[in-house]
């Protein structure tokens, strides 16, 4: 995992930056990487320093500093998510019967549809599990000729 | 006075906190001491390109020294200002000063 993120930043600095600058970039993000490593933890640090790394390239690739607006900021509507969670946990919390519920309707619903995708799939999706399961034939039984009002081809078992 | 280039504001910051930084003046180190002095967010790249324009323009110069194990071996690019570069430095704030003056009952002192 390490070994790739460094490929990429490595590759993504020498594409943008001038060679010049590209060694001692690189070098400095090396030793900040691994001191956030140290305080903030190995996934936090990679993704700062993607972050960093996107940030040098675009300012030397375009010339212009990037406006606070413009940098990577998470989505209000995502920053929304763990309070909603919070305040939906706090709302089941306080009733417990209308938890309770709640979650055995969606079990019994999840569970027959699941049940129904299942027999669905065995009975008329899936081919019969049989060698050349499209030649099978369903026989019947020939009343006396008398009654016969009209003849069939004989049907298909897959149709 | 008259060859003495005008700096941004953002310039102006750089410049000091070379100054601040002192002997170990390498891009890490001035973007750290740019953000706890100034107290605000400085985009990485922001800080490397003024610090290539200023010495550019002959305000700073830079030196390249062997880089520890840390980095990989690869070099640090040490800073320093030049003549030229303090001169700038002086009179950008000279000129903040002489404009603030008169103006002490509006925005207050500066320090």
């Amino acid at each position: 995992m390490s070994g790739l993120l460094w490929r990429w930043v490595d590759r993504h600095l020498a594409r943008n930056l001038p060679p010049a600058q590209y060694r001692t970039t690189l070098g400095d993000l090396m030793e900040d990487h691994a001191r956030r490593r140290r305080s903030h933890g190995r996934v936090l640090a990679a993704l700062w320093l993607v972050r960093e790394c996107r940030d040098v390239s675009r300012v030397y690739r375009t010339g212009r500093y990037p406006q606070s607006s413009q940098r990577f900021r998470v989505p209000a509507n995502v920053q929304m998510i763990p309070i909603a969670v919070k305040n939906a946990i706090r709302l089941l919390r306080r009733s417990p019967w209308r938890t309770a519920a709640i979650i055995a309707t969606l079990s019994l619903a999840i569970g027959m549809g699941t049940t129904m995708f299942a027999v669905v799939d065995a009975l008329i999706v899936r081919p019969v599990p049989f060698p050349n399961a499209h030649e099978l034939l369903l026989g019947e039984e020939i009343p006396p000729k008398s009654l016969i009002l009209h003849e069939s081809p004989p049907r298909r078992m897959t149709e | 006075m008259a060859n003495v280039p005008s700096l941004g504001e953002f310039e102006v910051l750089v410049l000091m906190a070379v100054l601040h930084v002192g002997d170990e003046a390498f891009g890490s180190a001035i973007r750290d001491q740019l953000e706890v002095r100034s107290g605000r967010k400085t985009s990485r790249g922001a800080v490397y390109i003024t610090l290539d324009r200023l010495e550019e323009k002959g305000l700073l110069q830079s030196e390249l020294r062997d880089g520890t194990s840390a980095r990989g071996l690869r070099p640090r690019r040490y800073f320093t200002l030049t003549n030229e570069g303090t001169a700038a430095l002086r009179a950008s704030l000279k000129l903040v000063a002489r404009m603030h003056r008169g103006l002490e009952s509006a925005l207050g002192t500066l320090t």
